[in-house]
């Protein structure tokens, strides 16, 4: 990339300054941005009839808290104490890590390991500094420092570990597509409008399609109390948004407002609604890298839309506090990504693979080759009778070698290898 | 074993199981005591507290109670345990030369926020905590010491006992690495976690009772004994998760020291780098519980000071006990490593007994697929070819 003629030690170490410093400076506005980006915001107005209401608003983020009301005297905000912040901080830091690694590993090499423990880091440091800092048994009281702490980890999931894997994968399909577009004759080459780079432009449409995944919603409930009292509530992903409507018999109108994300230890819940969706939108890239199959795309995407619209059926059936309610699925998510994978075309992994040999997707290839001819299916059960059987027959046949146990299974295979043909001749 | 196309070890299953009961098994809290104050009530007591159940007996009666846990609570312990059993399996899966630390990272955090998460949020019990931290320790830390502990037995089986030259027969020599390596790397993880490194005296005019307090990363020990009347108990409690944060900060480097023992021996590290963070280990906290000390003042407090017993063992074992010394060691380590692993992987696709009718319809099904593929790739060409 900066292969230049005159790279001599001293430019070579600068340009690596300079990658660190461009790397530390987006860290930087990425954690000032999540400071800012407001887990908890709401505003809601109050009056009679069409007379002047009052408005409330209200804006809760890690750094500060901002109240104000048409008829307060004037605006309620204080910053979060020092602590807090340090805290919030430190709950930054394995995702900043990870973002490290991101950027230093090879294009395929896979994230799972290190994408969980910085999931589950940034969840136990945000529940340990949520409700168990300082430890009691130092400090001698009740520990309280900042309970909205685990919202912040849900903003700092979001921003700082969702997006970048999308982006990943996006830039990943921009290097590909690339690489098909060069072979393209160019009489039948697409123009470039935006005159953009492929990467940007591609790990933009990640960020926006994370985003998107993220704060589109996916169901629209409406609570009436009385004919006229109205209630829409609408939910996303990550983001709860909710329409509240009042009007009482004497005029009196209320209506508000509410932006919530919700904490990281409404886990089960976060999973319902997350969990399918998210793969969903993973996959649908995916797919269009030539990476996943149609059908397992579309089976995420189903149940992603399906499963969150069940989950409330149920809830609502059982904890409904409204006269008549109205649970509307909203589809959104889906049907784009349906659409996506009807009209993109799937890139061929052989060309690919033949401009970037790969060595993983050969390994895996073949192994997979190998396995699908070896293996035959057995009932469940059958195989644990025998299973269990052999295993008291060939109990004393166990050698000990020094700590590890190791099967001494020549024989036993001879005998089953034979067992094995008699049978199926 | 083979279910449904898959490998099972049927040793590892038992095994894991065993260790599962040994995490539910494990004592919280335990307590030993003889009294004597009293004439005509005198006798033992004890508590042994486990998140199975927990048992006292009151040193002045002969009553003993039992209560056992609630079933939720077993289960989310077991829950617990969970992304622990899936690192050790992923572990003693992999061959022993390949990178874990990032699955240890992963299961590692998973189990403490686990623990967090049915402690505080679900609020079952707090015991949990302490469930988490005994997971953390037979599933994660001592498979990796057990693991590198197999490593240093590999490089001494490969070298000759003198260090001379390199075995022929690698692989033969990789399947007999004798059993004093494993036991030498469970013992080393023990100490690291339950040797005392602190100890504080303090006195309670109130009946001459002295008590001992020996401070180590995993538990905490008291020892009370008294002067003047016949009376002493010993107790021992495990550090619980939230306390567990902060030790990891103040006793860490033990465990790095531990390790760095065995790294030592492969030839990996040198000398002055392992007792280097052996020496942190051991003066971190002697500075961390002096000055806990003058914060709270602790005015029964006589006499504290550090034993750096880890530490002059560990320096002991790395002076006694000289590393291996061939060159290119890792390289060999890992071929015969790989060689070991394919031997073992063609060895364990056991073939299990099949009536003759599931081989057949199992062939037939196969047969079908096949085809149905065949048809595909056909299909898919032709579309290229339209295309």
């Amino acid at each position: 990339m900066y292969g230049g003629k005159d790279l001599e030690g001293i430019s070579l170490r600068v340009l690596k300054w300079e990658v660190s410093f461009r790397f530390w400076l987006k860290m930087t506005l990425a954690v000032l941005f999540v400071m800012l980006m407001p887990f908890w915001s709401f505003g809601n107005s109050t009056g009679y009839g069409e007379s002047s209401p009052s408005l409330y608003f209200s804006y809760t983020c890690m750094l500060f808290n901002y109240q104000n009301a048409t008829d307060w005297p004037e605006p309620d905000f204080w910053f979060r104490d020092t602590p807090t912040v340090v805290a919030a901080f430190i709950i930054c830091i394995p995702a900043i890590y990870f973002n490290r690694r991101l950027s230093r590993e090879t294009e395929d090499k896979s994230i799972w390991d290190i994408g969980t423990a910085t999931f589950f880091s940034t969840a136990s440091l945000a529940a340990y500094f949520a409700y168990s800092f300082p430890p009691p048994e130092i400090a001698g009281f009740f520990p309280f420092l900042d309970w909205d702490l685990p919202n912040f980890a849900s903003v700092v999931l979001l921003f700082l570990v969702l997006l970048p894997v999308f982006a990943r994968e996006t830039s990943q399909l921009g290097m590909e597509r690339s690489i098909i577009h060069a072979r393209i004759p160019e009489s039948r080459r697409r123009k470039n409008v935006l005159k953009l780079s492929a990467s940007t432009t591609y790990s933009v449409l990640g960020y926006v399609l994370g985003f998107a995944i993220c704060l589109i919603p996916f169901i629209l409930i409406i609570n009436i109390w009385e004919v006229n009292d109205l209630v829409y509530d609408t939910f996303s992903v990550m983001a709860f948004v909710q329409y509240r409507y009042y009007e009482s018999g004497f005029g009196w109108v209320f209506s508000e407002t509410r932006l919530e994300i919700p904490s990281l230890m409404h886990l089960v819940d976060l999973l319902i609604f997350t969990g399918f969706r998210t793969l969903f939108g993973y996959n649908v890239i995916r797919y269009c890298r030539g990476t996943a199959s149609r059908r397992r795309v579309l089976s995420y995407g189903i149940s992603g839309a399906l499963i969150p619209l069940i989950y409330f059926l149920v809830m609502h059936s059982q904890y409904a506090i409204a006269d008549v309610a109205y649970l509307i699925p909203l589809p959104i998510v889906f049907v784009l990504g349906f659409l996506v994978i009807r009209i993109a075309r799937p890139i061929e992994r052989e060309t690919v693979a033949e401009e970037r040999p790969s060595e993983e997707i050969t390994v895996h290839e073949s192994k997979r080759r190998d396995s699908y001819e070896e293996i035959i299916k057995v009932p469940v059960l059958y195989s644990i009778r025998f299973r269990v059987m052999g295993a008291i027959s060939r109990l004393r046949e166990f050698r000990v070698f020094g700590g590890s146990f190791t099967y001494d299974e020549t024989r036993v295979r001879e005998e089953s290898v034979e067992g094995e043909e008699g049978n199926s001749e | 074993m083979r279910i449904a196309g898959r490998n099972i070890n049927l040793i590892f299953w038992v095994k894991t199981s065993l260790k599962t009961l040994l995490v539910l098994l494990a004592p919280v809290y335990a307590l030993v005591e003889v009294d004597a104050r009293l004439p005509g009530l005198e006798g033992y007591g004890g508590n042994y507290n486990c998140i199975l159940f927990t048992v006292w007996a009151l040193h002045y009666s002969r009553d003993v109670f039992i209560t056992i846990q609630t079933p939720a609570t077993i289960l989310a312990a077991v829950g617990i345990c969970v992304p622990g059993i899936y690192f050790t399996r992923q572990l003693s899966h992999k061959p022993r030369t390949a990178p874990f630390t990032d699955m240890a990272l992963a299961s590692g955090f998973a189990t403490v926020f686990g623990a967090l998460y049915c402690a505080y949020w679900i609020s079952l019990d707090y015991t949990l905590l302490t469930v988490g931290s005994f997971a953390m320790v037979v599933f994660v830390v001592l498979p990796i010491f057990l693991r590198e502990a197999e490593l240093v037995g590999l490089a001494r089986v490969l070298t000759d006992p003198d260090g001379s030259g390199v075995a022929e027969d690698t692989q033969d020599r990789a399947m007999r690495i004798p059993r004093k390596y494993t036991v030498v790397g469970a013992a080393l993880a023990v100490a690291a976690l339950l040797t005392p490194d602190f100890l504080m005296v303090h006195t309670w005019s109130f009946g001459g009772t002295i008590r001992l307090q020996l401070f180590s990363l995993f538990s905490n020990i008291l020892y009370d004994v008294s002067i003047l009347v016949p009376y002493w108990s010993a107790s021992s409690s495990i550090v619980s998760f939230d306390a567990l944060f902060m030790m990891f900060f103040v006793h860490g480097a033990r465990i790095l020291f531990a390790l760095g023992i065995l790294r030592y021996w492969r030839g990996l590290t040198s000398r002055t780098r392992v007792v280097l963070v052996g020496a942190i280990g051991s003066i971190v906290p002697a500075i961390v519980y002096e000055l806990v000390q003058d914060i709270f003042v602790l005015e029964t407090l006589v006499f504290s000071a550090p034993l750096p017993l880890l530490f002059v063992t560990g320096v002991l074992a790395t002076t006694r006990i000289h590393p291996v010394q061939v060159e290119n060691l890792q390289i060999l380590e890992r071929d015969s490593e790989a060689a070991l692993q394919k031997k073992e992987s063609e060895e364990l696709t056991l073939k299990v007994d099949v009536p003759f009718l599931y081989a057949l319809k199992s062939r037939v099904v196969l047969a079908l697929s096949k085809l149905r593929r065949e048809k595909t790739d056909t299909e898919s060409e032709s579309e290229m070819q339209a295309s």
